[in-house]
């Protein structure tokens, strides 16, 4: 038994991970629109990196409850284009040290990724992003369907199906984490080290004053900030119409699904590209699965059947024995997409008012990098090179980041 | 093992039994016999030689006895035939079925992992989260051993997707005026109601038969007749559809319901739904509350009247109703010993069933409540009660009863999750002590115990309101029935050493909910998370209530503002294989699909459609293509290209068309005359091209590529719209097919095939086209360029596909023609550095960045993507370049796709198409190159080693630039 | 989910493709050039309230336009496009 847990049993527990509710402040250094996984790790990383501690994290419902609690835990770093995959490779790189920096157990497991491919368009993405991968310094590579047979021997290998597995991308570095956990150590070490944070608290309203948010208006009051964040996925068009600009997002429904829990029998995280699904085990014994993002815009989060039943007959094409388990739970988040499948991160039309936006699918694989990074920004008021090529600017020069081609599957 | 409890009762118990014809089945190895009719968990839990339980809890691995004993928790979960977490208890019992208790190490009676129990103390919620992570990166060692434990039944990977008895389900789409879920005497009444104004109805019952919890229930003669009568006259009116056995997993928006039965998905659309679904009862919360011996009420008579199971001989009864009374008679009248009956109320209220209680000679004691269970070996061996203060706080001296049954009924939790799923919702109505749905979806009612209504001939009155709802008529006509207060408000007693099960599918106790809000979990979602409460199969159906309960307590807040957790589809679990049916996606064949696979062809998948590979059979990829790439540079050769996109358009405006949708200039395309056209999205990207037949003034053919044709079919329609265009649009893949006859014979083979036709085609020059009818055949014939060979393509109606192909081959004989698939087709077409969007192109390769930048008219007023070529032209970036290239003759391997290139100064590009060329025996390709200027430099692939290839970049085609080859 | 179209009836959200905001199309783009306008370009960003939307209709490869509250996801009208962008026009002549 592990010295921490016989600690535990004896009675020693420790502080509480989220600190009972206080009165709202007038004013603060940072206010941090957003207590998702976002907001959290920025605020961690500014009181951590940079001594900012007058800092508040506003959150309108409860603390990490929108999708850092509704993703499906996958992290990578195989991106396609440089700035994606280094930027995301920052992020894999921080998780996997996140729980002895956090003191507290965000469940950071490398299980391997595949991204199967099933015809030779998918084998040429695969390749290229395999390329990409290892000019970035991120570790992924092609294999044969042989070697896919020998890291998840559970696939059905026929070559008589609708679209037989013809290989993959494997990227040994792709985990899993448990989400709430992850907000939940931010949070706590955020508030050891003096952050404010404040669910039920909404912001309705901001006055503007000569080119900057004067005020910010909540329903627990009114307060002025010397900097502002905004990491508020699924919101973010509506906050940014309030600050007074417009975003290129588009907010659009993604659904996830967990079955039953059985004893493990996957391993590695599988997701085809091909055929729009991803699937994975989780310590519980539940798989934990997905599809296609539902492509209209859309803000309520509510299930549906549709992309249940599309992503199930494909599902059981790969794996044919999961014929016999049962879906437990299905939900859904509203997720920021972007025309080039990237986020947003840096300062926006108004001042001190700086952007995390636009995660689409990949925002809890990029929260560490994010905050990481969104820190050092609001911090020294310098954009990281690490982050430079997502700026909102991009939009109006066209200078696109080029994720679309291997951003459609597998959150 | 501890001696039996559970035993079978004579006739008339046993409703759903038919004793004449018996069951054999295996639990755990071990031979079962039952009765048809029994479920799987009766039979076993009657069998003598069995114990009183069959399964093992999640965490804890406690026995544990049959909760709802309906199916819906998972506590009754066994191995049916390889198949895990199956519904003991909600199951039917089937001859030679091999049934296995799970989550066990060792025996289900003796289970070593029953140890985790001892050592509960070092394992409170949620303490994964403060260990097993030091030394850095140990907890995948700790997550391997977690996961063993974790998890309930043991999936096969190597079993077939269905047992030999399962049949493969389908999928049933159903529509109704009205749809009513849950066939009790609501259900009942509302779907006869509704029937009798003249309504079609469809009413879903998840259990076998009818009634509901009336079937089992005490009920007065008079009830019992009318509940005979309402069920014969809704099994046979004409207007409702009956589903038994069929659950009900969700209610999507626009009332689709979405229902599983064992061998069927159902899509019900009803213009108005009834939820009629009922209520569950709901476990007390003491220590050891969830020991075998520890029954509710509904499931004991339940077990007792439809499978004539009786719980145990000396009872104790602990109620807060009068379905505690009725049951303490039923045991009564079984034979069993009832030691007493405990009401927590202090003062009597059901004076009859009291005084029928008396007669029988059963205590009733009043004001009192068990407070702790205990064990006697693996099951119950004796309770503790104590007096109840005003507050519900225990009070006073224990009195303590031995016996090996408890059952209880102090409260429901009415089934609102289907409510919720659809927009209801769901409070905690304090005068009930109960959760209630207070605003029901739209095109909806409730009724029954949704309403807190539990007496009989309240409920059939409710149903009835809830027809009248549904046929529109005012629901005022009919009183509102009174509410039933049916719950304690105090059912929750914490012991000093707990396992006061709050959730009995995560093994979740009132410590567990403490200690979360203790840690600062202050919100019930936080706390579910945080604990797992609620997350389990029964997704909180027996555990809703008292959590909230528990919570509202330790966080000191008030019961009457809290929420239940987000109620989430499905109601139950439902089984993948119904969700799959019919959702494949579809593979489309070619016309000629048929002749290429019985010649050879090895087939390839291309997006929707499967397509000739190469014609060598398995085995020699390498030399079929070779073969085939000669035989057209050399002879001829036969391509099937019928994958291509089609499209007719017809209409003043179909060239105004062209213009909007391609980046060229159409306005002066002439009749009979073609052009190409690119097209790019709103970002400036290309992402299809086309070639245009101008048939006539007003009729346009356009071949456009196969993968994205149709997107271009939206998006010409579209421009049609925004435009207001006169134009109509006709999409023709797979209607025309498309046979290319390819190299220097391919005039000598049409002069012997079609003499009368031979001038005209040969008179085409390259890129024209004519129309004509070959031998009975009509056709667009084009002069195409792909392979840099004299190429005619016959567009033809896919009906004629194969006599033309046939008539060619047969012409082509002579030459030794040869049919080619798609590798040969890219071989030959790389050859002449012909790109392919899509592979050598992606989404940020615009026209500039393929040399095609001067095609591009500017100074038309409007094309898809203008703006955004404008845009991206006033960029400092200098373009793309898309560059043939070839390697040295030594080099005979050709690099894979997608391959980065290194200049000089770093990663300048990437090869996008590469093969070998039997033709000029070396390796040829395209790379995209990000930066042109570096071409002149020396460019090997990426991390080759030094000695590595060397690509030699080419301003013409590698073969014929001059294009002689096509005159 | 039931789209309501004013031709053929309910139809199942299965059956339709969304196809952009209403005024990101083609006859709004030619200037669309300077930055506020070209990011509303790039996908809408109208958080709330009533919009127009473009609707593909697979199995009548037909165009609808939709007025919906992207919120409640309830839709104002659904029409062919044709006849939604016809009255339009004769709107703004008058």
């Amino acid at each position: 038994m592990p010295l921490q847990l016989l600690k535990y049993g004896l009675g020693q527990r420790r502080a509480p991970v989220l600190p009972a509710p206080r009165a709202l402040g007038s004013g603060y250094d940072v206010v941090i629109i957003g207590g998702g996984g976002h907001g959290l790790a920025t605020a961690y990383y500014l009181a951590k990196n940079w001594g900012v501690r007058k800092v508040a994290v506003l959150e309108k419902g409860w603390l990490a409850g929108g999708n850092t609690a509704r993703n499906t835990t996958i992290i990578r770093a195989n991106y396609l284009s440089n700035a994606g995959v280094r930027f995301f490779g920052k992020s894999v790189e921080l998780y996997r040290t996140l729980s002895s920096e956090l003191d507290y157990n965000i469940m950071f497991s490398p299980r391997g990724h595949l991204t199967l491919f099933h015809d030779d368009g998918g084998k040429r993405t695969a390749r290229w992003r395999a390329e990409q991968n290892r000019l970035n310094g991120v570790h992924s590579e092609v294999i044969d369907r042989q070697a896919v047979a020998r890291l998840c021997p559970q696939l059905n290998m026929r070559e008589d199906v609708r679209y037989p597995v013809l290989g993959a991308l494997y990227h040994p570095g792709g985990a899993t984490a448990r989400h709430d956990a992850v907000a939940w150590g931010l949070a706590r070490r955020a508030s050891e080290m003096g952050v404010e944070i404040h669910t039920q608290t909404q912001v309705i309203g901001m006055d503007r004053e000569g080119g900057r948010i004067a005020r910010l208006h909540t329903n627990r009051g009114t307060l002025r900030a010397g900097r502002i964040v905004q990491c508020v996925a699924g919101a973010s068009p509506a906050l940014a119409q309030m600050a007074g600009f417009d975003l290129p997002i588009r907010v659009v429904p993604l659904q996830a699904f967990v079955s039953e829990p059985v004893k493990p029998v996957l391993d590695p995280i599988v997701v085809s590209g091909n055929l729009a699904v991803y699937i994975s085990q989780s310590a519980r014994g539940e798989f934990v699965m997905g599809g296609e993002i539902d492509a209209y815009p859309c803000v309520s989060s509510r299930s549906s059947h549709d992309i249940k039943e599309d992503m199930m007959g494909p599902m059981l094409e790969l794996f044919p024995f999961l014929a016999r388990m049962k879906l437990l739970r299905q939900w859904g988040g509203i997720a920021d997409v972007t025309q080039d499948y990237s986020p947003i991160m840096g300062p926006s039309p108004v001042q001190d008012y700086f952007l995390s936006a636009g995660w689409g699918t990949m925002g809890f694989k990029a929260i560490p990098a994010g905050g990481y990074a969104m820190a050092e920004m609001v911090a020294t008021g310098r954009v990281p090179d690490l982050i430079a090529p997502f700026s909102l600017e991009r939009f109006s020069t066209l200078s696109l980041v080029g994720e679309r081609a291997a951003a459609a599957v597998g959150h | 093992m501890s001696p039996k409890r559970l035993f079978r009762l004579p006739e008339p118990w046993g409703s759903r039994l038919d004793r004449a014809t018996p069951v054999a089945f295996h639990f755990d190895g071990r031979p079962v016999s039952g009765f048809a009719g029994d479920t799987l968990a009766s039979a076993i839990l009657a069998d003598p030689r069995h114990g009183d339980f069959l399964a093992r809890s999640f965490k804890y691995h406690r026995p544990r006895g049959p909760l709802l004993a309906n199916g819906m928790d998972a506590n009754q979960y066994v191995t049916l035939d390889g198949t895990p977490n199956v519904a003991a208890d909600g199951t039917r019992a089937r001859d030679g079925a091999q049934v296995r208790s799970q989550n066990v190490a060792g025996s289900l009676a003796r289970d070593r992992g029953a140890l985790l129990g001892t050592l509960a103390r070092f394992l409170p919620a949620g303490f994964y989260y403060d260990t097993f992570f030091r030394p850095a990166g140990s907890w995948p060692f700790w997550e391997r051993i977690i996961r063993r434990v974790a998890g309930l039944g043991r999936l096969d990977p190597t079993l077939d997707a269905f047992g030999p008895e399962e049949p493969e389900p389908e999928k049933h789409h159903l529509f109704s005026d009205v749809a009513v879920i849950g066939a009790g005497v609501a259900g009942l009444s509302a779907a006869l109601g509704a029937a009798r104004e003249g309504r079609e109805v469809i009413l879903i019952e998840r259990d076998e038969a009818l009634g509901g919890r009336s079937a089992f229930a005490r009920l007065s003669p008079a009830q019992r007749r009318d509940l005979a009568a309402l069920i014969a006259q809704v099994e046979r009116h004409p207007a409702i559809t009956v589903l038994t056995s069929t659950t009900c997993a969700a209610w999507f928006e626009g009332n689709l319901l979405t229902a599983h039965a064992r061998e069927r998905y159902y899509h019900v659309r009803a213009r108005h739904v009834i939820a009629a679904v009922g209520s569950v009862e709901q476990p007390l919360v003491l220590r050891n509350n969830d020991l075998p011996g520890i029954f509710l009420a509904s499931s004991v008579n339940r077990l007792m009247a439809g499978y004539a199971l009786c719980p145990g001989r000396r009872c104790v009864v602990q109620t807060a109703n009068r379905f505690g009374y009725e049951t303490a008679l039923a045991l009564a009248e079984a034979g069993c010993t009832v030691l007493a009956v405990l009401d927590m109320r202090a003062q009597p209220v059901d004076a009859a069933l009291e005084a029928q209680c008396a007669a029988l000679g059963i205590a009733v004691l009043h004001g009192l409540s068990v407070v702790e269970a205990h064990r006697a070996g693996q099951h119950l061996g004796a309770v503790s009660a104590r007096s109840l203060d005003a507050n519900g706080h225990p009070t006073g001296p224990v009195t303590r009863w031995r016996c090996d049954t408890l059952v209880c009924s102090v409260g429901f939790t009415p089934l609102v999750q289907l409510a919720c799923h659809s927009g209801g919702e769901a409070i905690y109505d304090t005068a009930l002590s109960a959760l209630r749905i207070t605003r029901s979806p739209r095109n909806s009612s409730v009724c029954g115990s949704l309403n807190g209504i539990y007496d009989f001939d309240a409920v059939c009155q409710d149903g009835q309101r809830a027809a009248d709802v549904a046929c529109g008529k005012p629901a005022s006509l009919r009183p509102e029935p009174a509410r039933e207060p049916v719950n304690f408000p105090w059912t929750v007693f914490p012991h000093r050493k707990g396992k006061e099960f709050v959730d009995f599918d995560e093994d979740q106790t009132i410590g567990d909910i403490e200690t979360a809000v203790q840690a600062g979990f202050g919100h019930m979602e936080l706390m579910k998370r945080f604990t797992t409460t609620g997350m389990g199969p029964s997704q909180g159906r027996t555990t809703a209530l008292n959590a909230l309960r528990v919570f509202a307590g330790a966080s000191g807040q008030d019961l009457a503002h809290l929420r239940m957790t987000t109620q989430r589809p499905p109601f139950e679990p439902e089984p993948f294989a119904n969700l799959a049916v019919d959702t494949s996606p579809p593979q489309r064949r070619g016309a000629l699909d048929r002749w290429h696979r019985e010649n050879g062809a090895v087939m390839m998948p291309a997006g929707a459609w499967l397509r000739p590979a190469h014609y060598g059979g398995e085995g020699d990829e390498e030399g079929s293509v070779e073969r085939e790439v000669r035989a057209v540079r050399a002879r001829a050769g036969l391509f099937d290209a019928s994958t291509h996109g089609g499209f007719q358009l017809a209409g003043r405006d179909a060239l105004a068309l062209l213009n909007a949708a391609y980046v060229q200039d159409f306005s002066d395309l002439a009749c009979g005359a073609t052009r190409a056209g690119l097209m790019v999205d709103e970002l400036g990207a290309v992402i299809d091209d086309c070639v245009a037949c101008r048939l006539d003034a007003d009729r346009l053919y356009l071949v456009t590529s196969s993968a994205a044709a149709a997107a271009t079919n939206r998006t010409l329609r579209k421009l049609i719209v925004e435009h207001g265009f006169d134009v109509t649009v006709c999409e023709l893949q797979g209607a025309m097919s498309v046979l290319n006859l390819c190299g220097p014979q391919a005039r000598a083979i049409i002069a012997a095939l079609w003499p009368a036709h031979a001038g005209e085609l040969d008179a085409l020059a390259l890129h024209g086209f004519c129309q004509c009818t070959l031998e009975g055949i009509p056709a667009i014939v084009l002069r195409g360029d792909f392979v840099g060979e004299t190429t005619f393509e016959f567009h033809v109606g896919s009906g004629f596909a194969l006599t033309l192909w046939n008539r060619l081959l047969a012409a082509g004989a002579p030459f030794a023609i040869r049919p080619f698939g798609v590798l040969a087709q890219r071989v030959l077409r790389l050859e002449k550095a012909h790109f392919i969007i899509g592979q050598d192109t992606d989404h940020a390769t615009g026209p500039d960045d393929i040399g095609k930048g001067a095609a591009v008219a500017m100074d038309k007023p409007y094309f898809l993507g203008r703006s955004a070529i404008a845009k991206l032209r006033t960029k400092a970036a200098p373009a793309k370049a898309l560059r043939p290239f070839c390697l040295d003759a030594s080099q005979r391997q050709a690099p894979e796709e997608c391959r980065l290139l290194e200049g000089p100064g770093g990663v300048i590009g990437r090869v996008t198409s590469a093969a070998y060329s039997p033709t000029l025996g070396r390796v040829v390709g395209l790379a995209l190159l990000d930066d042109p200027a570096a071409a002149a430099g020396t460019v090997r692939l990426w991390g080759a080693q030094a000695a590595g290839a060397k690509v030699r970049f080419l301003d013409h085609a590698p073969y014929d630039p001059a294009g002689e080859r096509q005159a | 989910m039931l789209f309501p179209c004013t031709d053929i009836g309910e139809r199942p959200k299965s059956e339709f493709r969304w196809g952009g905001y209403l005024d990101d199309s083609a006859a709004s783009q030619e200037d669309a050039v300077c930055a506020p306008e070209w990011r509303r370009h790039l996908w809408g960003g109208k958080p709330g309230g009533v919009q127009g939307e473009w609707w593909f209709h697979h199995p009548s490869e037909q165009w609808y336009i939709g007025f919906r509250d992207a919120a409640s996801e309830r839709f104002v009208t659904l029409e062919p496009a044709q006849a939604c962008l016809a009255r339009q026009r004769e709107g703004g002549t008058r």
